[in-house]
């Protein structure tokens, strides 16, 4: 992260675009703006962007679309703004790619601290893998939907999950057959509401593994690792 | 007995459009029947009567021989099976006036001018079994001859009395209007059965179309087929629902804009707000846009409850309870639970999660604390939602599910949220099938049970 990391703040709406590009200037950021997805796209050809601010409404090119090319061509951080509520559209963002999103109307502060956090992140990088593909995620006989938050049996009973045990399975299975330290975990399923996961890893990985069946003792799905934290292994499939 | 005899009725009379119209047709054409046999039945007697009365009639005539005038009684003696008496003879059987009044017609049409004509007819009474009746294999032998004793008085005095057989009209009539009766079922039944259902086939698609009419997965058009009036009805029902569908659409497509048009003033509100100083003004303001924007998000739901797209899913509802209530715990909401079944249901879950995370967030509002409990009734699942606030004025309960209703008369925003919470479980309960059944605890209190079809 640099003395004064450069964003790329991209949203059609002026009203929106020219006082969150100052508010984020005083914040400490250099701040290119770019009214639409073309003119987006001649500024990240010129390089040195660390992180794209993108609305996800859009006349022409939406910001998902954006956002998804960005994500083939790099590992540039994006945070979606979003003026959607439906938790389809909110998983959907993270699907295309986008390391976080906020919902309109949202607290200019709050963006700020969490471009920090990406920008931590990147930096230390945890593991990311993008797939293509769709919102259905199957191993060992289990189907995890993140478009409603439920893991399907099977039996093809849905089990709803929390939000937190959501994230959690998630952040396993877009990881299949990776150790993920218990602070890569916390990252990867840390929400806007910080004090939400302050449940311990661990407490979590104990109740994630009742849900799947998964003996504690000598779990076959989510394995301990020692010194290193943990690991999902099965397969996954995306569809 | 009356009750018990219109049950019976209830229970035997078709409820569809072909059975109803396949019984009054054949009641009509059973009763048609009775009539054409009635009359037939009639028509053979007339002309038993004839057969009867003429046998004697031409015998006597034969013997008092119209050229041999005055009437030769010689002859009369002569022939055999005639009997020449001054009185008239006693009767051999019973009597049969309207033989004897048609012997009289016969007599007058040859010319001749009967003083008095009596007939008796013997039949040797068959008292034909019920199962004679019905096959017609009655004993012919005792019913094939009936004796019948003319007796005609020509002159003060002189009676010519003819003895005669006839044959009796008793023809298996009753296996002839069962055999006609079902050939007749058999030729206008059957079709009519195939049309009542080509006829009905239509409508029944119409019928399960019209119950799918605005809900989210829609319905395919009714197919254009059978008689003309049922296709038109089923053209214009076509017609129908493609507007209904163009404005619902048309209403989500305006709901999303206005949406997303207030979000984004709104918005750069919110982000000017941040040059204003700190202070309680500042506060008011980011309290004031975070009303609003609850207030976008509550008419966003309440519009698009019901019109979820994906099928529904056969759902753990206890899992689901225990999800919505960890997220709630997890922000800080006071709820106590019970232990709850594994009960299914097969509902959207993310909307059944919104209902009972609206019904315990207003427990916690007006009650301080929720009790959340799950329970299987006959064959639906009940969630119950129970606080230990005020509740509700028993004449106002109804009221508390309106759109924007709240308790306060002072609409104060803060306890009172936007009014639509109770809506938003409301249009999602009733989209998913379920019920909403709000009461005041005896002990104090609200409680709000939301009960949902087990699935099968």
């Amino acid at each position: 992260m640099s003395a004064r990391p450069h964003l790329l703040l991209v949203d059609d709406e002026a009203a929106i675009r020219e006082p969150l590009g100052q508010y984020l200037q005083r914040a400490g950021f250099r701040v290119s703006e770019a009214p639409d997805a073309a003119e987006a796209r001649r500024i990240l050809a010129g390089g040195a962007i660390e992180l794209v601010v993108l609305d996800v409404m859009m006349p022409g090119e939406d910001g998902l679309s954006l956002c998804r090319s960005i994500r083939e061509n790099g590992d540039l951080p994006v945070i979606l703004l979003t003026a959607r509520t439906e938790e389809t559209d909110r998983i959907v963002g993270l699907e295309m790619g986008a390391d976080d999103y906020v919902l309109k109307p949202f607290s200019p502060r709050e963006l700020v601290a969490r471009i920090k956090t990406i920008l931590r992140r990147a930096g230390g990088a945890s593991p990311r893998e993008v797939q293509a593909g769709g919102t259905l995620y199957r191993f060992n006989g289990w189907t995890l939907r993140a478009d409603d938050w439920t893991l399907t049996g099977a039996d093809g009973i849905a089990i709803p999950l929390s939000t937190a045990d959501f994230r959690l399975l998630h952040a396993f299975a877009t990881h299949p057959r990776q150790v993920l330290s218990r602070d890569q975990l916390l990252d990867l399923t840390r929400g806007r509401e910080a004090h939400a996961f302050d449940r311990s890893i661990d407490n979590q990985i104990s109740r994630l593994r009742r849900k799947l069946e998964d003996d504690a003792r000598a779990p076959g799905l989510i394995k301990t690792v020692w010194g290193g934290g943990y690991m999902f292994a099965a397969d996954v499939v995306r569809e | 007995m009356t009750m018990g005899g219109g049950g019976v009725m209830k229970r035997w009379r078709p409820r569809t459009l072909a059975g109803q119209t396949i019984l009054v047709v054949a009641a009509s054409l059973f009763v048609l029947q009775l009539i054409a046999f009635s009359l037939y039945y009639i028509g053979l007697r007339n002309q038993w009567v004839t057969v009867a009365a003429a046998p004697g009639v031409i015998r006597i005539l034969e013997a008092l021989d119209q050229r041999d005038q005055p009437v030769s009684w010689q002859r009369i003696r002569a022939a055999r099976t005639l009997q020449l008496t001054a009185e008239a003879p006693a009767p051999r059987g019973h009597d049969a006036p309207q033989v004897a009044t048609r012997a009289a017609e016969l007599f007058r049409s040859a010319g001749l001018q009967p003083l008095d004509v009596r007939v008796a007819i013997n039949q040797p009474e068959p008292k034909p079994r019920l199962s004679g009746l019905l096959t017609g294999k009655t004993n012919q032998k005792r019913t094939d001859r009936i004796d019948v004793q003319l007796s005609v008085k020509l002159q003060s005095n002189r009676w010519v009395t003819a003895y005669t057989r006839a044959a009796p009209v008793a023809q298996p009539i009753f296996q002839r209007v069962a055999v006609q009766t079902l050939f007749l079922f058999g030729i206008v039944l059957m079709p009519l059965v195939w049309f009542t259902r080509r006829l009905a086939a239509p409508l029944r698609a119409l019928t399960s179309a019209t119950t799918r009419v605005g809900t989210p997965e829609g319905t395919a058009p009714v197919p254009e087929i059978g008689p003309d009036d049922v296709r038109g009805l089923a053209a214009s029902f076509n017609a129908m629902q493609d507007r209904i569908r163009s404005m619902l659409e048309e209403k989500d497509h305006m709901l999303g804009a206005i949406g997303h048009d207030l979000r984004t003033p709104l918005t750069a509100l919110r982000v000017r707000v941040e040059t204003v100083p700190d202070g309680p003004d500042r506060e008011r303001m980011i309290a004031t846009i975070d009303d609003m924007r609850k207030m976008l998000d509550d008419i966003l739901s309440l519009a698009r409850a019901g019109r979820d797209r994906e099928p529904p899913q056969r759902v753990d509802l206890a899992a689901l309870a225990d999800a919505a209530l960890d997220d709630l715990e997890d922000t800080g909401a006071p709820v106590d639970r019970a232990d709850m079944p594994r009960t299914i249901v097969t509902v959207h879950p993310r909307a059944i999660r919104r209902a009972l995370t609206n019904l315990v967030e207003n427990a916690v509002k007006y009650g301080g604390h929720a009790q959340v409990s799950l329970r299987v009734e006959k064959d639906r699942a009940i969630l119950a939602v129970a606080d230990s606030g005020p509740g509700i004025p028993e004449d106002r309960i109804s009221e508390m599910l309106n759109p924007f209703t709240r308790m306060e008369q002072s609409r104060s925003r803060d306890t009172g949220g936007t009014g639509l919470g109770l809506a938003i479980v409301r249009a999602i309960t009733s989209a998913e099938g379920g019920r909403l059944h709000l009461a005041n605890r005896p002990e104090g209190g609200l409680l709000v049970e939301l009960s949902l079809p087990l699935a099968p």
